[in-house]
């Protein structure tokens, strides 16, 4: 990793001067580019002036972040690839433009005739890719943010509203996309420092984890809130109390899992938070309107704080989520630990440790200590009501997942996994997450994909695997040769088993798409949609 | 043995399997499986750590694994596919390294997942069939494709002299692998092929033997 970033130098300094005595093929270039891929840019130049300004103060010796190859994946099959030295075949040299020196790929050959309307977000992570030298490169799937009333208004009208009542940075912005290159940039950097010991956590809550959880996110609320600081180091003891009960039900395994999430995505927040913090003492943008008019200069730093303790507030209430509250929590731990110690970071990775581990120490407390921690916990906090609240959900769940479970029948499966697009289906009533499988006890309403159109009845369902729906026909149908349990009307047919503009019904839902494929055989009907455009 | 992920094609890996009247010896990396069924047994051998473990052959019937109890906190994140298997003869030729060749594709497909493999064989090749099969090539097949190699008379002909593997995971791009035949002959085995190497000793454990 050092000698990949010292021969990256080479190149950036190297390039450096050949800009200086060449015709800059910068701004002008770049404009060549469509709109959506444009602000991209600008997004992660702003990226990284943000970054010159506060990763050392932020995390010491936080460097090399403008090393780190971006990789953008949009709905539309483009793919662009920022700054990497070993790009794979499919990607082709954009003569004439660079970011900062760096070159910029594209891949085209998935191409669809699918407009982008920029603001356009979305997540990812860490990826080590290349074709000869495979390096750290951020990955980002990225898709026009849904259609919602604000984000339909043009930026400058949401500005002004903004002046009169909401915040200064509506949803849509850039600013979020530039936290969000931050927040992986950060993961990059935690490579280079701390390997991951114990893996991804996997978990499925139950009715104590849930309730405890939530006190430890009530604890590290009133902890982060605390004005007092023996205030602040008792919520401290009542997060590290809960914490230890929450666990009864886990392995010694996925308490390290979850502990190592803690310090992995919580730090990562942690970086974006704190940057956020740094800037209300002064922040220089780089880019402006003319930029990117979905760029704000991050005017409303505090704002955006705010959201981060909403986001702990709405995490800790869940019953059902394990992993996503390691985000807030994590990050919560790391900013109390710089509020009461100071300098807590110097050899933090390199020492192997885990952030409730060093809360523990940093507060002097035993295991001993914790022992008492559920009538402690009782005193403080409304355990009663918590558990009612908790306990209810947890039963519906396992009820649900017993339900689906128990189906027995004709399987069909719809493969939306061609159209590179996660899935959102919209709920008939309240669903339930079991490992990645989603639970639609009512049925799925619909999902809306493009001009892909999925609209379920009202019987079970299940979204599995990001991109797959699954409903089994429990229904004993007449049985024989020719007899199907669905029908399928189509425009044309291509060789066996794929269909054009077609409309395959069952009792359990309809799906119109312009291509599919049907593979019909003993153990199931699989549907795979082809094409989300006409 | 090529993989392809992402754009990217790894090193290949090269494999060796000798077949002797009654024994076998097949390498893939730092790994060797001898198999001798005169001896009633099958070492496995670890060239890094030059460690063995051995093992009685043919293998006891063992008891059906445990299945482990209900844990409601496990459930529902590792998805293993079940593939339902069919094979089809397409009736294609060509002549890969000298040899005439058929193309078989196997398709296996799971709920959410499938796998595809694209393999020629040719017939006229100097290899003791039914000892690669029932020695090397079955013991290595997923359970589910016993039947189909067993029923397939195509794939029971001849050797596989190229495999084009495509498996489409259920959230993971595709992952490729391509295996060629790169040399078949019928000669004798080097002297000490099917012994334990020299110097090598038993590992108590697995973690002994790999050495991790």
């Amino acid at each position: 990793m050092k000698r990949a970033i010292k021969s990256w130098a080479a190149v950036i300094g190297f390039s450096a001067i050949w800009m200086a005595a060449s015709p800059a093929p910068g701004p002008q270039a770049q404009a060549a580019l469509p709109d959506y891929l444009r602000i991209e840019l600008k997004r992660l130049e702003e990226t990284w002036n943000v970054l010159d300004q506060f990763a050392g103060r932020v995390w010491p010796g936080w460097k090399g972040y403008r090393d780190v190859p971006f990789l953008f994946e949009y709905p539309n099959g483009v793919r662009m690839l920022v700054g990497h030295p070993s790009p794979t075949d499919e990607f082709v040299l954009v003569s004439g433009v660079e970011v900062q020196g760096k070159k910029i790929h594209l891949d085209r050959k998935n191409e669809i005739p699918l407009a982008l309307k920029p603001p356009i977000t979305g997540g990812g992570g860490p990826l080590n890719i290349g074709k000869d030298k495979p390096v750290q490169t951020v990955w980002l799937r990225l898709a026009p943010m849904a259609e919602e009333p604000e984000a339909k208004e043009k930026p400058g009208h949401a500005e002004q509203k903004d002046k009169e009542t909401g915040p200064k940075i509506p949803p849509g912005a850039s600013e979020t996309q530039i936290l969000i290159n931050i927040h992986e940039l950060f993961h990059v950097f935690q490579r280079s420092v701390y390997q991951y010991r114990f893996g991804n956590l996997q978990y499925n809550t139950d009715a104590n984890y849930a309730l405890y959880s939530e006190v430890e996110g009530l604890a590290l609320e009133r902890a982060y809130l605390s004005k007092d600081e023996s205030a602040a180091r008792e919520a401290l003891m009542d997060f590290l109390d809960a914490r230890k009960s929450k666990r009864a039900s886990m392995t010694e395994l996925e308490q390290n899992q979850e502990s190592e999430e803690d310090l992995m995505e919580g730090t990562a927040v942690y970086s974006t938070t704190m940057t956020l913090e740094l800037m209300k003492s002064g922040y220089k943008p780089a880019i402006g309107k003319t930029d990117d008019p979905f760029f704000f200069g991050f005017s409303d730093a505090a704002a955006l704080i705010e959201k981060e303790l909403e986001t702990l507030r709405t995490a800790r209430a869940d019953s059902m989520d394990a992993r996503m509250k390691c985000y807030p929590y994590g990050c919560f731990q790391a900013l109390l630990l710089t509020r009461l110690f100071p300098g807590w970071q110097e050899g933090f990775f390199q020492a192997k440790t885990l952030l409730d581990l060093k809360l523990q120490e940093k507060l002097g407390l035993s295991d001993k200590d914790l022992a008492a921690a559920p009538e402690r916990l009782k005193e403080r906090y409304p355990l009663t009501e918590l558990k009612a609240k908790h306990d209810e959900v947890i039963r519906r769940r396992d009820d649900a997942l017993k339900m689906i479970l128990d189906r027995q029948g004709r399987v069909y499966v719809v493969s939306f996994k061609p159209t590179g697009e996660y899935l959102a289906p919209k709920a008939k009533d309240k669903p339930y997450k079991v490992g990645l499988i989603n639970i639609f006890p009512g049925g799925i309403e619909n999902i809306d994909l493009r001009d892909v159109h999925f609209t379920g009845s009202r019987t079970p369902m299940i979204e599995d695997q990001l991109y797959y729906v699954k409903w089994i026909d429990t229904e004993d149908r007449p049985k024989g040769p020719g007899v199907k349990g669905y029908t399928l009307v189509f425009a044309a047919k291509e060789g066996e088993d794929v269909y054009r503009d077609a409309e395959f019904k069952t009792a359990g839902f309809t799906l119109k798409a312009p291509k599919i494929r049907v593979q019909d055989s003993k153990a199931r009907v699989k549907v795979t949609v082809l094409s989300k455009l006409k | 043995m090529k993989r392809t992920y992402m754009g990217r094609t790894y090193p290949p890996q090269t494999s060796e399997v000798w077949i002797g009247e009654s024994k076998t010896y097949l390498r893939e990396g730092a790994v060797v499986t001898i198999t001798r069924p005169d001896l009633h047994k099958r070492w496995i051998v670890n060239q890094r750590t030059k460690k063995y473990l051995e093992e009685p052959y043919p293998s006891p019937p063992s008891a059906p694994p445990q299945k482990a109890p209900f844990r409601i906190q496990e459930y529902g994140w590792d998805y293993e596919p079940v593939y339902e298997w069919s094979a089809k003869a397409t009736g294609e030729a060509a002549v890969i390294d000298g040899r005439t060749c058929e193309k078989i594709v196997l398709t296996g497909e799971a709920d959410y997942g499938s796998e595809v493999r694209e393999i020629w064989i040719a017939k006229d090749v100097p290899v003791d069939l039914p000892a690669y099969m029932s020695q090397i090539l079955e013991p290595n097949l997923e359970a589910a494709l016993v039947p189909l190699y067993r029923e397939t008379s195509l794939l029971r002909s001849g050797l596989a002299v190229k495999t084009v593997t495509t498996m489409e995971r259920p959230i993971a791009h595709p992952i490729v692998y391509e295996n060629v035949l790169t040399k078949v002959e019928k000669t004798d085995a080097p002297s000490g092929t099917y012994d334990l190497p020299p110097g090598f000793t038993p590992a108590k454990t697995r973690e002994e033997w790999s050495g991790r």
